[in-house]
């Protein structure tokens, strides 16, 4: 019995392993996959903004996947997007309620984008390519990894964004004299430096190709 | 509601806060569908037409059975159901009356469901009116959906002409495909900076 239940934890930690490095680096949401843009752009403006969004991202992305994993044997293939979108919205509602409840500064800050993961492309993608295939604890580590891969750029584009432009970090000013350069902040910045971020992946993985 | 705010809303809408370069939504379909200019144009009407039906609808069921019953929790639902079931509507009307239309927009019909800019449209319209200050009424909410949908297939256009050009330019290796276009469009945005002076900010 030990050895059964030896021989599935090392399954599960491969799993999750295998999950985060697709995830994370080789499949990357917004790097190099480049959906679910939206919410990365608008948001990425300060580092705690960046990171609740990536957080609310996850959450909603893992537990989405979860319920649609456990209904796939029920949902009918020919509305299998509607009932995606309706699993995906519940899910969403609750973390927005969630969210307002327990910050309400930033929620009001964040505005209309929590409530926009729900159409956002990277949860739709996640549950109706994974979820909808695959085993519940497969599809809430994909959720995990995939949320994760989404918060990280998010959070780094986001702390340029706000030291390049304000000069401080999370609120906390590192370079007093800084004037700031406001148009980093504002919609441009979002663009170029989201444009300069999948550049910059690029120019890596060309790279390495070169030299492998 | 009298002429003059219609007006500074919808030019608001259109270009202070286009849904694209300044609200960022919509950014998925402006960076994949508008590589040629047809595709473009097509994909930006069939977005205003679903945007202005659907922002008429969703603020009816906001208003008159959301807010009253005190249900506004189920907002997200109900909004992503009607939008979901419009496009459905629609894609089943451009195909009994264009199948070449049908044809030609391809995939890209059904994707409108997922479009962030008309959800996110129709919770704009649930919130206040940035030009006067209080809930927007139904002719507000009808001329917010038009005008903002004008204003995505404006920078649809845009964005396809440009990329026409990109195809042919001397883009570094590094930044051909996403981030060129993500670039330019950091430029339009710039450039729509301009505007911003012209409507109340949201």
């Amino acid at each position: 019995m030990f050895r059964v239940l030896r021989s599935n934890s090392n399954e599960a930690a491969e799993i999750v392993r295998d999950a985060l490095v697709r995830g994370v680096f080789s499949e990357n949401p917004l790097l190099v996959c480049a959906t679910g843009l939206c919410p990365a752009l608008a948001i990425s403006t300060t580092l705690p903004r960046g990171f609740t969004l990536g957080a609310a991202m996850t959450v909603a992305l893992a537990c989405s996947n979860a319920l649609i994993s456990m209904l796939r044997a029920w949902i009918p293939a020919s509305v299998r997007i509607p009932c995606h979108l309706v699993v995906i919205a519940a899910v969403v509602t609750v973390v927005d309620i969630l969210l307002r409840s327990s910050l309400p500064g930033m929620s009001d800050s964040l505005g209309i984008y929590i409530p926009l993961i729900a159409v956002n492309c990277v949860v739709l993608e996640r549950g109706n390519v994974f979820a909808s295939r695959n085993t519940v604890f497969h599809s809430v580590v994909d959720g995990c990894v995939v949320g994760i891969g989404f918060c990280l750029p998010l959070c780094l584009i986001a702390g340029v964004r706000e030291i390049v432009g304000s000069g401080s970090l999370a609120g906390i000013a590192l370079l007093p004299a800084y004037p700031g350069i406001e148009i980093v902040v504002i919609a441009p910045g979002g663009f170029l430096a989201l444009g300069f971020a999948i550049g910059i992946v690029n120019f890596v993985k060309a790279h390495r190709r070169h030299r492998a | 509601m009298n002429i003059t705010e219609l007006f500074e809303l919808s030019l608001a809408a259109a270009l202070a806060n286009n849904i694209v370069l300044s609200r960022f939504l919509g950014i998925c379909p402006t960076l994949g569908v508008a590589k040629k200019l047809p595709g473009a144009t097509g994909m930006g009407l069939a977005v205003t037409l679903i945007m202005s039906v659907a922002a008429i609808i969703t603020w009816s069921l906001n208003v008159l059975v959301l807010v009253p019953a005190g249900l506004t929790y189920f907002r997200l639902l109900v909004f992503v159901l009607v939008i979901a079931a419009l496009v459905q509507a629609a894609e089943i009307a451009v195909l009994y009356f264009s199948p070449r239309l049908y044809r030609s927009l391809g995939v890209y019909l059904p994707m409108i469901t997922t479009n962030c800019a008309i959800l996110g449209l129709t919770l704009v319209n649930a919130d206040a009116n940035p030009v006067t200050g209080a809930p927007f009424t139904s002719v507000e909410a009808f001329v917010n959906g038009l005008a903002s949908g004008a204003g995505f297939l404006l920078v649809l256009v845009l964005m396809a002409g440009i990329r026409e050009k990109l195809e042919t330019a001397d883009v570094p290796k590094a930044l051909a495909g996403t981030p060129i276009t993500l670039i330019s469009a950091g430029l339009m945005a710039m450039a729509f900076l301009a505007f911003a002076g012209m409507g109340a900010s949201w």
